[in-house]
């Protein structure tokens, strides 16, 4: 029975062990990354901004969903959208296809980890009536529509950098 | 003889599997986070490079931009092929220093095609201004212009540079 006792014990021993260097090894794997690797993530994360405002000016529902990570969540006005399906969705039902630019005019990334990153970005945003394809004439627009500051989180997945989550505030809206 | 085809037969059957559950090695290469970062900031310095030769009228370093026989679509739909060409055409254009009407290039997006080429969109917003002075600020009334381009760039022996481009003026200040 003795002998029972003490190798349950010397069991639960390895297995708490074990946990221990699990949590260690994978807190270890979270490495404060150089100021080489900050920036590349930075340029890569400003690259999915740039991929979220042109594949939402030209409703690509693929290139936005893609943009994002499989659970990524986007916060527009009072509706949220869960996951890739839901953000492709968004997209494709969109009823208002019309001349759209989101235009940046600054990013600031923040690093949190070699897999976790942080933005706050500003843009305006020029809406039109209309598409304009090969050959048409340009919208008449004098005044910008809206400016927004972006808030974003991005995570490193099996597929790259992606968006994990983005909410905005509009902070100047044209007045009509 | 029989061990021999049964040996050749597992062989092809490997080998099918293989090329069956290895999609990766048709795939484009994979790039590492170091050479997806700089393909985008060098695509996006060209970006910068072009607006700011551009708006300077500097002429050489403007078309040095492009490849040596790169292309530069206009709004007229006139394409101009090559650097003597695309100098040419700065060159010609009257002198206006200082420019007063600079292109805020903002939002720009780099997509790898393989590891020497890329797909870029980039977007430019020209402010309409009251005038210019060297010595004093510029008064921004509106803006005049905003719009899209879209260019492939390719890495050549002396670096990233455009060998197409285009754009489309999508907003403008009413006449």
């Amino acid at each position: 029975m003795q002998i029972m006792k003490t190798s349950f014990n010397s069991i639960s021993a390895f297995c708490l062990l074990s946990v221990f260097i699990t949590l260690f090894a994978s807190s270890a794997n979270a490495v404060e990354p150089s100021d080489k690797e900050k920036n590349e993530i930075a340029i890569i994360c400003e690259d999915l901004l740039a991929g979220y405002a042109i594949y939402r000016d030209r409703l690509d529902a693929e290139g936005y969903s893609n943009t994002f990570a499989e659970d990524g969540v986007a916060l527009l006005g009072s509706n949220t959208f869960t996951g890739r399906d839901a953000l492709r969705k968004y997209i494709t039902e969109h009823n208002n296809h019309n001349t759209h630019m989101i235009m940046y005019t600054d990013h600031d990334i923040t690093v949190i980890s070699d897999t976790e990153a942080v933005g706050v970005s500003t843009a305006v945003v020029l809406g039109g009536d209309r598409i304009v394809g090969p050959g048409d004439d340009p919208i008449y627009m004098d005044r910008v529509t809206a400016a927004n500051e972006y808030h974003s989180k991005f995570k490193l997945t099996d597929e790259g950098w992606k968006l994990a989550h983005i909410e905005f505030d509009r902070i100047y809206q044209r007045e009509d | 003889m029989r061990i021999r085809a049964n040996v050749n037969k597992s062989l092809w059957v490997a080998l099918l599997a293989l090329l069956a559950f290895s999609p990766s090695l048709f795939a484009v290469e994979e790039m590492s986070q170091e050479g997806l970062a700089n393909m985008i900031a060098d695509c996006k310095q060209l970006e910068y490079d072009y607006a700011t030769y551009r708006v300077k009228g500097d002429a050489q370093a403007f078309a040095n931009v492009f490849t040596e026989e790169g292309e530069w679509g206009r709004s007229n739909g006139r394409v101009l092929v090559g650097r003597a060409a695309i100098a040419d055409y700065i060159n010609a254009l009257p002198a206006r220093e200082p420019d007063a009407n600079p292109g805020l290039t903002t939002t720009v997006k780099v997509t790898p095609i393989d590891s020497s080429n890329a797909n870029t969109v980039s977007y430019a917003l020209m402010p309409a201004s009251s005038g210019a002075d060297l010595d004093d600020p510029v008064y921004l009334r509106r803006f005049h212009i905003a719009s899209e381009s879209r260019s492939v760039c390719t890495l050549t022996d002396s670096g990233w540079k455009i060998a197409k481009r285009e754009y489309s003026t999508l907003f403008t200040e009413p006449e």
